[in-house]
């Protein structure tokens, strides 16, 4: 066991995965000399030389390109984007190479590789280094997609994204990279995709989030159960495949259900749940499925603190749930 | 192993022919291959014409939604077919290379059967027509948007050298693949990193209907890999020899390590764009009919003819043979059928996840299974 | 733990920076920002301040030494004012490493915000707050409904009541604009009886109710009881039965010789088959008759949708007196079966209605109903119309009277039947056309078993 912060746990689960299999490398812009800007990749090319370890030229559609070809080739590239919010320039290669390599040849070529980017906001990045993509991702039939939020999570997570033989987009919520600390198993251990981790236990409503936004909603749960109310707590994790099963059950048990996150409103991934629960577990419920997300607007530098769901926020909507 | 001295320049002012209008060799040097290599070269050739026009036809008769014609790139593609290793060699081929594929070893019946999406297709009829691919011989499945294929070639390539395999990886496109700014990402990162790909233009002058003047400003293709590093060649594609040996020192060279290569194949397509084109609309007759006199097969026949390497009686009989192979594969790719509706849902994943599943039941319903 | 104080670059490209002069000894308390020391370096000469307020606890480097960038120079016990805004996180741990932690944060483009999420959450719950907002009594007495007719009801309640077999618009919703609740739902079936429409509230013009104030002197002669439970609902549905239908009266009599005679004979066969045989099923039965022939008599009048409702079932409804008050099991498709079964169903209701065991679907869906007080007294009566149905049929004693038969003077069993019916749905024709054929069954038994089941 080892107290480390989520960052530190993405590094150490990718210094363990290469001295595991030769096969899997590293490629991104200055992951290798410089260990990465977040210092994800810190260490590795010294352990594990530049051709294991490659700092890549400044463009996202030949790291995320490459890395196709390389896994059809027979590595296990996890290639960083540096920020999410350019992986832009590289969305063709994930929706149009990555993403169908194996549909459209019949599974002759197939694409076992993982994208990591640092995503979210909440560090006074503005437009361009704060967006959460997700949508975009889950939208693309092909792509498997993961959202962490603690170090234990992270390692368990990224291994099974390193060991899956399918694209993986890996997302890390830069704010919570150094926020948050806790003991991570030093053995080797994974947690499978589509798995929910119940984060608090309660019969009054269910509060269903992932990443970015994850300290604002326990911290509205702390305020709840101060209160006397108990709500259902659940960080989804993984959104490509996600645990459908366990925000039904939640939603059956509490028959409220908010989902929390900080991608904006329009078509995001919290409307994919929450459309979801409504066909399928309409006669449960005792209110809508309410969604608490970033506003529609371009992530903007002043107002940077109230363009997440704030925990006041997260509570108002709470109340008018709990109210219908 | 490189030899001492290049035969081949790159940059060279006009592209590099071995054989004249006129069927006349005007290499430099002794050509070194035998009759049957010699003949080899001009069947396959003949196979890729025969190859297109059926496919054209399959087009025309209404038994497939789409085709675009590959007359006039037949040099360029056949050399390619003979130059790489085949099965060991990685090709990153684009929508207009199944001359080529026919000529590496890809069977005629998985060509039809990707064009009719039959049960025959080991794409399991996943995509439109000229999209083909082949595990069996390293050929990259086709994707549509162009230039994608350009960065995971580069980056097969830098496997193959991180993993030391001797591997070469050949990737094509046309002209105007050379402005998606994927192809400059691909070739930049291939060339940043030594890496032994060898990017090959088969630069037709037209980007569906765009001319290359319009495409680009330099002068050619092939000045481009100047920018990155490499050398650049500026080839004849519409003459086979001099695609052969140019493909081929090319080649070797990258493969021990001289690093990336860019070839520029000059050719025509006699063609339209696809069958949804009508070049009438952006090119005269008068030029489409200057070219057919130009034709690669024409001018290799020749060639051989001057060998004694071909006559009429050999003419009929490929033609007969190939002929034959090809209505056979294109029965067999038939008979096999189409494809289940519900193997849609493979092969989106390794395993298919909760709403493949879901889903897959709901079509099933909805067909009454 | 002591905390490192490092040489910062104090200048682009600096990388080294020679220790000119300290300005405070080992042991002296600093204050955040306080100089340390003076540092020279080939583009600028400055004084270091201190990132913490505390103790200086020891000088790493001395006058004169010449130190790259980010090396070590002292270390300084943090004191309390020192806290540095924790970041709001969730996950608390010890910190290992500060050097380690600082130095990541240092090479990380991008820190998180450092001050506190939220300047104030401004929290909607206090801590007296009840978990949901009290439930007032409902706004209305029924379901809110939209401007279609449709009923305001979460899905959750919507399915209780499909479940416990309940018509939503029943349900007087808690809700805005009365939306129905799923602890509405509850509430409405814990009460038993279908609620009926409450009266709206007084129109204009309609002079209200007289209020009752108790006669001077009187106060500790009157007992007062709160009007609640079912005394309530009842008192409500006849207000609303009297308000809001046109309630006529016809009177009429049947001579049930026959029929008493018929009763006599299979009352201890029918007893000795576990069941109590009354007259009300012979009458439910006539009465069925008479309803297939005039159908506005089966009718009800939705007045949301300005729709006359004839009802292809036959549904009756049997006032019983019980100590709570009145209640009206319903017994279904009176049509599709025989008296027998009938006697039977009813007796088994009228006992559990007096034991207060009706569920609310069986005290539910009447078409048509039917009241008898016969055995206590009164010749006929003017019985109040159990709404929504079209009408009901007063049932009063059999009596032995003298009446004319074939001009001559006889005594016959004679019966009173008193039917209220709503004069909106009904025409006095229909109501005295229907009542005859009532009595014409019921005054020949046999004909009535041509009709039975």
């Amino acid at each position: 066991m080892a107290t480390m912060t989520l960052v530190q746990a993405i590094a150490r689960t990718l210094d363990e995965e290469m001295a595991r299999d030769d096969a899997v490398v590293v490629l991104g812009e200055d992951v290798g000399k410089r260990g990465g800007v977040f210092l994800a990749t810190e260490g590795l090319q010294q352990k594990y030389g530049p051709d294991r370890v490659i700092d890549t030229p400044l463009s996202e559609a030949a790291i995320i390109g490459a890395a196709v070809g390389m896994a059809a080739h027979g590595l296990r590239p996890v290639a960083e984007i540096q920020f999410a919010d350019y992986v832009f320039p590289g969305f063709d290669q994930l929706v149009s190479q990555a993403a169908k390599l194996r549909y459209r040849s019949g599974a002759q070529f197939t694409a076992p590789m993982v994208v990591r980017m640092p995503s979210g906001g909440g560090v006074k990045g503005g437009h361009h280094h704060s967006q959460s993509p997700e949508a975009h991702f889950v939208h693309t039939a092909g792509l498997k997609v993961v959202v962490v939020s603690t170090p234990y999570d992270a390692k368990g997570l990224l291994k099974t994204a390193i060991r899956d033989d399918d694209p993986v987009v890996f997302m890390e919520p830069k704010r919570l990279y150094r926020a948050v600390k806790e003991e991570v198993p030093d053995e080797d251990y994974t947690i499978p995709l589509g798995q929910a981790a119940v984060r608090r236990e309660g019969d009054d409503l269910t509060l269903i989030y992932y990443g970015t936004v994850a300290p604002e909603v326990l911290q509205a749960a702390d305020e709840l159960e101060k209160v006397g109310i108990r709500p259902h707590v659940l960080d989804l994790r993984s959104l490509m495949p996600w645990d459908k099963e366990a925000v039904l059950e939640a939603v059956s048990r509490t028959g409220r259900v908010m989902i929390v996150a900080d991608a904006p409103r329009h078509a995001s991934f919290a409307s994919e749940v929450a459309a979801t629960i409504a066909e399928e577990v309409l006669d449960q419920l005792e209110a809508p499925p309410v969604r608490v997300t970033g506003f529609d607007t371009p992530y903007p530098y002043a107002q940077d603190k109230l363009y997440m769901p704030t925990v006041t926020r997260i509570l108002n909507a709470t109340k008018k749930v709990l109210d219908y | 192993m490189i030899k001492d001295t290049q035969r081949f320049k790159p940059f060279t002012r006009d592209p590099i022919a071995l054989v004249n209008e006129h069927g006349e060799w005007i290499g430099s040097f002794d050509l070194d291959l035998d009759d049957d290599q010699l003949r080899t070269l001009y069947r396959d050739m003949v196979a890729a014409r025969l190859l297109d026009e059926r496919l054209l036809l399959l087009q025309r008769s209404g038994k497939s939604s789409f085709a675009m014609e590959a007359a006039g790139h037949e040099g360029i593609q056949i050399a390619i077919a003979h130059t790489v290793k085949r099965g060991f060699d990685w090709l990153f081929p684009y929508y207009r290379d199944h001359g080529m594929l026919l000529a590496l070893g890809v069977p005629a019946l998985e060509i039809f059967a990707e064009t009719l999406a039959t049960k025959a297709d080991p794409a399991k009829g996943r995509q439109m027509p000229n999209h083909p691919g082949s595990k069996k011989l390293n050929a990259f499945t086709v994707a549509s948007p162009i230039a994608s294929h350009i960065p995971p070639a580069a980056g097969a390539a830098i496997s193959a050298k991180i993993q030391n395999t001797g591997q070469v990886v050949v990737t094509t496109f046309g002209d105007g693949a050379t402005s998606e700014g994927d192809w400059h990402a691909g070739v930049n990162f291939a060339a940043a990193q030594g890496a032994p790909a060898v990017f090959v233009v088969e630069n037709n002058r037209y980007a569906i209907s765009v001319d290359l003047q319009k495409q680009t400003g330099s002068e050619n293709l092939a000045v481009k890999a100047k920018a990155y590093g490499m050398p650049g060649y500026y080839l004849d594609g519409m003459d086979v020899l001099a695609s052969y040996y140019v493909m081929q020192e090319v080649i070797e060279r990258t493969r021990v390590g001289a690093g990336p290569a860019l070839v520029e194949a000059v050719v025509y397509r006699y063609g339209p764009h696809s069958s949804a084109d009508d070049d009438r609309l952006y090119r005269p007759k008068e030029e489409v009919e200057h070219w057919k006199q130009r034709d690669p097969i024409e001018r290799y026949r020749k060639f051989l003819a001057g060998r004694s390497l071909w006559d009429e009686a050999w003419e009929a009989e490929l033609r007969e043979e190939i002929g034959t192979e090809l209505a056979r594969a294109l029965e067999e790719a038939e008979a096999a059928g189409p494809v289940p509706e519900v193997w849609m849902f493979d092969d989106v994943y390794a395993e298919p996840l909760w709403p493949q599943v879901e889903q897959r039941r709901l079509l099933e319903e909805e067909l009454g299974a | 733990m002591p905390k490192e104080v490092l040489l910062p670059e104090l200048a682009e490209s600096v990388v080294e920076g020679e220790i000119l002069k300290w300005l405070v000894e080992e042991g002296d308390v600093v204050a955040k920002d306080q100089p340390l020391v003076e540092v020279m370096t080939d583009k600028v000469t400055v004084e270091l301040p201190s990132p913490f307020s505390g103790v200086l606890v020891k000088k790493l480097v001395k006058e004169g030494d010449v130190v790259p960038v980010e090396t070590p120079v002292a270390l300084i016990e943090e004191s309390a004012e020192a806290a540095a805004a924790a970041p709001a996180a969730a996950a608390a741990a010890a910190k290992t490493g500060a050097e380690e932690e600082d130095r990541g944060e240092r090479l990380s483009l991008f820190k998180p915000d450092k001050t506190e999420t939220e300047a104030e959450v401004k929290n909607p719950f206090t801590s007296d707050s009840p978990r949901r907002a009290a439930t007032a009594a409902a706004e209305r007495p029924r379901a809110g409904v939209n401007k279609y007719g449709r009923v305001l009801a979460v899905p959750a309640a919507r399915q209780l009541a499909r479940e416990l077999g309940i018509d939503i618009a029943q349900v007087p919703g808690s809700g805005p604009n009365g939306r129905v609740r799923v602890e509405d739902v509850r509430a409405y079936a814990k009460q038993g009886p279908a609620a009926a429409p409450a009266a709206p509230a007084a129109a204009a013009g309609f002079p209200p109710p007289v209020p009752y104030v108790t006669p001077s002197g009187n106060e500790d002669r009157e007992e007062r009881v709160p009007l609640r439970g079912m005394r309530r609902i009842i008192a409500q549905q006849m207000m609303a039965s009297h308000l809001h239908t046109v309630r006529t009266l016809i009177v009429d009599e049947a001579d049930v010789t026959e029929l008493v005679a018929l009763r006599q004979r299979l009352k201890v066969r029918a007893e000795a088959a576990g069941v109590k045989l009354s007259y009300v099923p012979f009458i439910f039965k006539a009465a069925v008759e008479a309803l297939k022939k005039f159908p506005a008599v089966n009718s009800s009048l939705d007045d949301a949708r300005g729709e006359v409702v004839y009802k292809k079932y036959y549904n009756l409804g049997l006032s019983v007196a019980t100590d709570a008050g009145l209640v009206v099991p319903v017994i279904r498709d009176v049509d599709q079966k025989t008296i027998l079964e009938l006697a039977a169903e009813i007796g088994d209701k009228v006992t559990r209605a007096r034991e207060g065991k009706l569920t609310p679907e069986e005290v539910s869906g009447s078409s048509f109903s039917v009241t008898s007080v016969g055995n206590l007294g009164g010749l006929f009566s003017f019985p109040i119309i159990n709404v929504p149905d079209a009408a009901i049929l007063g049932v009063h004693t059999i009596q032995k009277r003298p009446v004319v038969k074939d001009d001559g003077i006889v005594a016959r069993e004679m019966l009173y039947l008193s039917l209220s019916f709503d004069h909106r749905l009904v025409d006095g024709a229909e109501a005295t056309l229907f009542l005859r054929v009532v009595i014409e069954h019921l005054e020949d038994p046999y004909w009535l078993m041509l009709h039975a089941v």
